[in-house]
């Protein structure tokens, strides 16, 4: 299904948008129930590094309305995304200047399907176009970390082909961005209750300062926590004391 | 411990908490968590703040774990005391239970030598695979927590 987009803004960032809204659009099409009665609306880059960007509005199953981002990272490939808060996937597509996607066409004719296939398939560049379109990739993750959207960054960094992880820089990325992993532990900690109440009644006598408190009381105070420790060495309390700096 | 409808686990482990703040001017209450982490000689307080984008170690704490100065990703952290240089790090916090069974996460944490503030439990790279709960009880401020 080639869907038919109309077009709201005509002006034009760069490249066709309607075309590559169909794209866009025909590359949804199983999810969509009738042909999408979207429309194009020119917004400011929703991505730094993002010279060119469109929001595309579409209708799917139910009449349920989405939105799609569709841009160019700094002359990389085109690139959509869904936003930030219902990042569902992100799709990079393989278009050079020259394609008719980018190049020809009406904004409201529905694009060749014969030009979709070449359209929609995965990046194969050049190796300096792979280099390019990582650093790319990677300016973009970085810019998302920068504005706290992790869920986004790590779905872009799934885009990073593995044989990349050896870069340098996309190591500590990934390092990074990989979920917590959890595991139960046979550790076991004791009642703290008389801590706490230590801490509330006597915390202001001792601000700025770390200190040690156990079942019966404060056991060491320091000003740094390495003083706190050393003491703590020295002293072994039996059982290990509640830590904090007040 | 705490289990959804069906029975399955929902807690694993249950730790009283803390709610003082020495550092409160505005009187709000703070939900203080220990966490363990071997190299101290005993747990510290950690504040749950599901608001911070990422878990943050007070500067000497990360220094006395071997994670100042470290190697990993830089970051730039926006912070109540302002925007703070540093960088991500992974390092394995255990939170520890007073009853059922305590968890240890491989977690990714902030640390800067320039933080002047304590240590922070954040939702990315740590509470993110956490399941908790909260009981306000006065008597018996438990905090519930899990993992799946």
């Amino acid at each position: 299904m080639i869907a038919r987009v109309g077009l709201l803004d005509q002006q034009q960032i760069g490249f066709t948008a309607g075309a590559v809204a169909r794209a866009a659009a025909a590359q949804r099409a199983p999810a969509l129930s009738q042909e999408p009665v979207g429309v194009l609306l020119r917004v400011p880059p929703p991505t730094a590094g993002m010279t060119e960007g469109l929001r595309y509005f579409g209708m799917g199953i139910g009449g349920s309305r989405y939105f799609e981002t569709i841009g160019r990272i700094s002359g990389g490939p085109v690139y959509l995304g869904m936003p930030a808060w219902t990042m569902e996937g992100v799709h990079f597509f393989d278009l050079d200047d020259q394609s008719p996607l980018l190049a020809g066409g009406s904004t409201t004719h529905p694009a060749a399907a014969r030009d979709l296939p070449r359209g929609v398939r995965r990046p194969a560049l050049s190796s300096t176009m792979q280099q390019r379109d990582l650093v790319s990739r990677v300016t973009a993750i970085r810019d998302l970390l920068q504005r706290e959207q992790v869920s986004a960054a790590r779905r872009l960094l799934e885009l990073i082909p593995a044989e990349a992880f050896e870069e340098p820089g996309i190591g500590d990325l990934r390092r990074a961005l990989t979920p917590p992993t959890v595991r139960p532990s046979a550790r076991k900690d004791i009642d703290r209750t008389r801590a706490y109440e230590w801490l509330r009644q006597h915390a202001h006598e001792r601000k700025g300062q770390w200190v040690a408190v156990g079942d019966d009381g404060l056991i060491a105070s320091a000003l740094t926590l390495k003083d706190l420790r050393e003491q703590l060495r020295t002293l072994a309390p039996p059982r290990q004391p509640l830590i904090h700096k007040l | 411990m705490l289990n959804f409808v069906d029975g399955a686990p929902f807690a694993s482990g249950r730790a009283k908490y803390s709610t003082h703040d020495a550092e409160a001017s505005e009187g709000s209450v703070k939900i203080f968590v220990r966490i363990v982490s071997d190299a101290l000689e005993g747990p510290i307080l950690a504040q749950l703040d599901t608001g911070a984008a990422w878990s943050v170690l007070n500067t000497e704490i990360a220094r006395e774990l071997g994670l100042l100065p470290g190697g990993g990703e830089v970051a730039r952290l926006s912070t109540r005391l302002g925007w703070i240089d540093g960088r991500l790090e992974r390092a394995t916090i255990s939170i520890v239970a007073d009853e059922g069974t305590s968890v240890d996460i491989d977690a990714t944490v902030f640390v800067s030598a320039d933080w002047q503030g304590g240590t922070f439990l954040g939702y990315s790279g740590l509470l993110e695979r956490i399941r908790f709960a909260v009981d306000p009880n006065p008597q018996a401020s438990f905090f519930y927590f899990g993992y799946y």
